[in-house]
């Protein structure tokens, strides 16, 4: 198992020098991140739909900087795989959580008054 | 490691290390869609409260603040002790991990506490749909930290009685990469069922 050492003479960091700073600076822009949301959502500070879409982004930044740094998935060599992995696993969810949101909101049209209402009507005749 | 060929060489070694954390991340991203399952089911959920309470009437939003501060900071310590196991310091390894399973056991108390008293209030996941798939959520993403936490307990003794060997090494690596995706899937519960919960639409 090598060590890793610094070299004073380079300014290029060991690896495991590297492997701390990617930690801290994952560290510290996830407090962030979580404190902006947080803060946003508690002082009131944007009207209706636009403090959720805020925090939706912020959660995905924070997601990605943890993969990024924490996680240490920037650091892959080609051929990326676990990136790919990750890219169809996004994929999979879209499919799997935003296919289910369609169709229970398409459900929930279906199924409201005015619609039942229409259906009786264009149906039966009533 | 078969009996025909010599010992396998150290680079043999550290590739069949490198399938098993590969493979260990291809779970972890099939656990990803289960989580997002869960979210999906959540989500349609989340206005089904029966008559009964909303996250705005049941959250308390300092007390999750405090225990999301506190899961992320043990991601950090994970990420420490992992970083002294490249480094060769057990004794390093050990403080780290331990301050990680402190964390990590404050975190799940915090949240069992948080359980204890919704159903307490009559608020169990039997009250609503909402209150189910809260409870499905949080509950499942609890399970899974109190899994990590018994297996960093078991890694814990083996690095104390076996110091850093190259499969205690690996199975570090893993951890950590395990915990790091729970405070990532944290994130999300936190985002998507207690911030915008509480949120005023």
């Amino acid at each position: 198992m090598s060590k890793s050492k610094s070299t004073s003479s380079s300014t290029r960091l060991s690896e495991t020098q590297e492997l701390l700073l990617s930690y801290t600076i994952g560290f510290v822009l996830s407090i962030l991140l979580t404190g902006i949301a947080y803060i946003a959502v508690m002082e009131n500070l944007l009207r209706g739909w636009g403090v959720v879409y805020f925090v939706m982004v912020l959660a995905l930044l924070q997601a990605i900087v943890q993969i990024t740094f924490l996680l240490g998935l920037g650091k892959e060599t080609k051929p990326r795989i676990k990136t790919g992995i990750l890219a169809f696993m996004i994929l999979v969810v879209f499919i799997i959580g935003g296919g289910s949101l369609w169709i229970m909101h398409n459900l929930n049209y279906r199924m409201s008054m005015p619609q039942m209402e229409h259906y009786m009507e264009e149906q039966v005749g009533l | 490691m078969s009996q025909a060929t010599s010992h396998p060489t150290q680079q043999e070694h550290a590739k069949a290390d490198e399938k098993t954390l590969f493979g260990f991340w291809v779970y972890l991203m099939t656990d990803c869609v289960l989580f997002a399952s869960l979210f999906a089911t959540y989500a349609v959920l989340r206005n089904n409260t029966y008559g009964g309470p909303d996250g705005a009437e049941l959250f308390n939003m300092p007390f999750v603040l405090v225990e999301t501060i506190i899961l992320l900071v043990s991601s950090f310590t994970s990420g420490l002790a992992y970083y002294w196991s490249k480094r060769g310091s057990v004794t390093q390894v050990v403080v780290w991990s331990v301050a990680t399973f402190l964390l990590g056991s404050l975190f799940l108390a915090m949240e069992l506490h948080e359980f204890r008293h919704l159903v307490a209030e009559g608020n169990s996941w039997q009250r609503s749909g909402f209150l189910t798939a809260f409870f499905t959520l949080v509950g499942t993403h609890g399970v899974h930290i109190l899994v990590g936490l018994i297996w960093l307990v078991v890694l814990l003794r083996q690095v104390i009685r076996r110091r850093l060997t190259r499969h205690v090494q690996r199975r570090l690596a893993l951890f950590s990469m395990y915990w790091h995706f729970l405070d990532v899937v944290w994130i999300f519960i936190f985002t998507i069922v207690y911030l915008i919960g509480v949120a005023n639409v």
